[in-house]
């Protein structure tokens, strides 16, 4: 009983090791200060303890991963919003630099980081999901699979988005 | 822009996005953090939580006063108004345990739009709650407190400033919870239903194929 917990201990801490990068990401697009990021986190890896034992074969765990930061993303910003909170896609250009300025990239790439996250602030929470698994370039088939609608549906949806979203970085003077 | 530009802006985006090396997040050793999980963990009581707990005890706090006073006063008018002002407080508190436990969570692993569906449904219950309020709340308070305050002997005036004060009360409440519906569980509503349903997802529909 004991060394299954251990078990399920080191694996929480293995996959959490791994896809840090990707969970830090996540925060970032749907949690717009530091607190909230810091906040978010927790709930994520929160729920990642809690589904550990749901995770039946590791080749899934992509995936797997990706649902449960999407949904505890999407909780978190909903329960924000319902108890009066401003909304996290208000957008904090500094704040934003300040936290982007302390990776290893050239200044321009910082900037375009920059202008990227700010314009996927803007999107709705489903879309900005779309984007930030296509950004991470998982399939159709992947995406399919972790939002619960059909490749065709991620197509339409997807194109959208990011119609939307380029828009939005021409308004903003960037592309 | 030629068709080939967007699919290398695309490509660029991806390249950025993908270099980026994230730091941040709460600075945990290991066994931190596995503890900071367990306190969590123990925190989630599987079949109470801490709304279930407060909903529950707010009723008990508000229902028990009425319940002693059933028993004390030998008014059987008075009597009435108490029962209905009771029966008023079990169906709220039935309502409210009914909406915490209709909607059966998904999984924390569920495809995200699940949750969304999970989530539109709580909100429509909250906002179809919070739209009702007057009938399952406000009015058995409003008619048991007129009923028990017009069936007590006591002076005509006192009576009527009572009444007006239960009124009072009764409007605030239903005006503020009308507030809250308007102004979050429609605008929510509203933002949920179109993250599962947008506009018509199908694309624009094909010329008709010419015959003969």
């Amino acid at each position: 009983m004991n060394s299954g917990f251990q078990n399920n201990e080191g694996r929480f801490l293995e996959l959490v090791n791994e896809n840090r990068p990707k969970i830090l990401k996540i925060c970032r697009v749907y949690a717009w200060n530091r607190d909230d990021q810091d906040d978010l986190y927790q709930e994520i890896l929160f729920q990642i303890w809690r589904g550990l034992p749901n995770l039946q074969e590791d080749r899934y765990a992509g995936t797997w991963l990706y649902r449960i930061a999407l949904n505890a993303s999407m909780s978190f910003v909903r329960r924000k919003t319902s108890r009066g909170a401003a909304q996290t896609t208000t957008h904090d250009h500094a704040q934003l630099e300040q936290i982007l300025e302390t990776q290893p990239v050239t200044e321009s790439r910082n900037d375009q980081l920059t202008h990227l996250y700010e314009a996927i602030a803007q999107l709705d929470d489903v879309e900005k999901a779309l984007i930030t698994l296509f950004l991470e370039d998982l399939s159709y088939e992947q995406i399919a699979a972790i939002m619960g609608i059909t490749e065709s549906n991620v197509g339409v949806r997807l194109h959208r988005a990011k119609k939307k979203l380029l828009t939005l970085m021409k308004e903003a003077g960037h592309e | 822009m030629n068709d080939q530009e967007p699919k290398d802006l695309w490509q660029a985006l991806k390249c950025v996005w993908q270099e980026q090396k994230p730091s941040g997040g709460p600075a945990l050793t290991a066994d931190e953090q596995i503890a900071v999980m367990r306190k969590k963990m123990a925190k989630m009581h599987p079949g109470l939580n801490k709304t279930d707990f407060w909903g529950a005890a707010l009723y008990v706090l508000v229902t028990v006063p009425f319940i002693i006073y059933v028993f004390t006063t030998p008014n059987f008018v008075v009597r009435i108004g108490y029962f209905i002002i009771i029966g008023g407080m079990l169906l709220a508190s039935w309502k409210s345990i009914r909406r915490l436990r209709s909607v059966p969570q998904p999984i924390a692993d569920a495809p995200v739009m699940e949750w969304l569906k999970y989530d539109l449904a709580k909100v429509r219950q909250q906002a179809d709650d919070s739209r009702t309020l007057l009938w399952w709340y406000v009015l058995p308070f409003l008619v048991g407190m007129c009923v028990s305050t017009w069936g007590m002997r006591i002076e005509l005036m006192a009576k009527i400033g009572m009444s007006v004060m239960t009124v009072l009360i009764a409007g605030v409440t239903w005006w503020l919870n009308r507030r809250v519906w308007r102004r979050q569980w429609v605008p929510m509503q509203r933002e949920l239903e179109a993250l599962l349903y947008p506009d018509p997802l199908v694309s624009q529909p094909e010329p008709p194929k010419k015959t003969g």
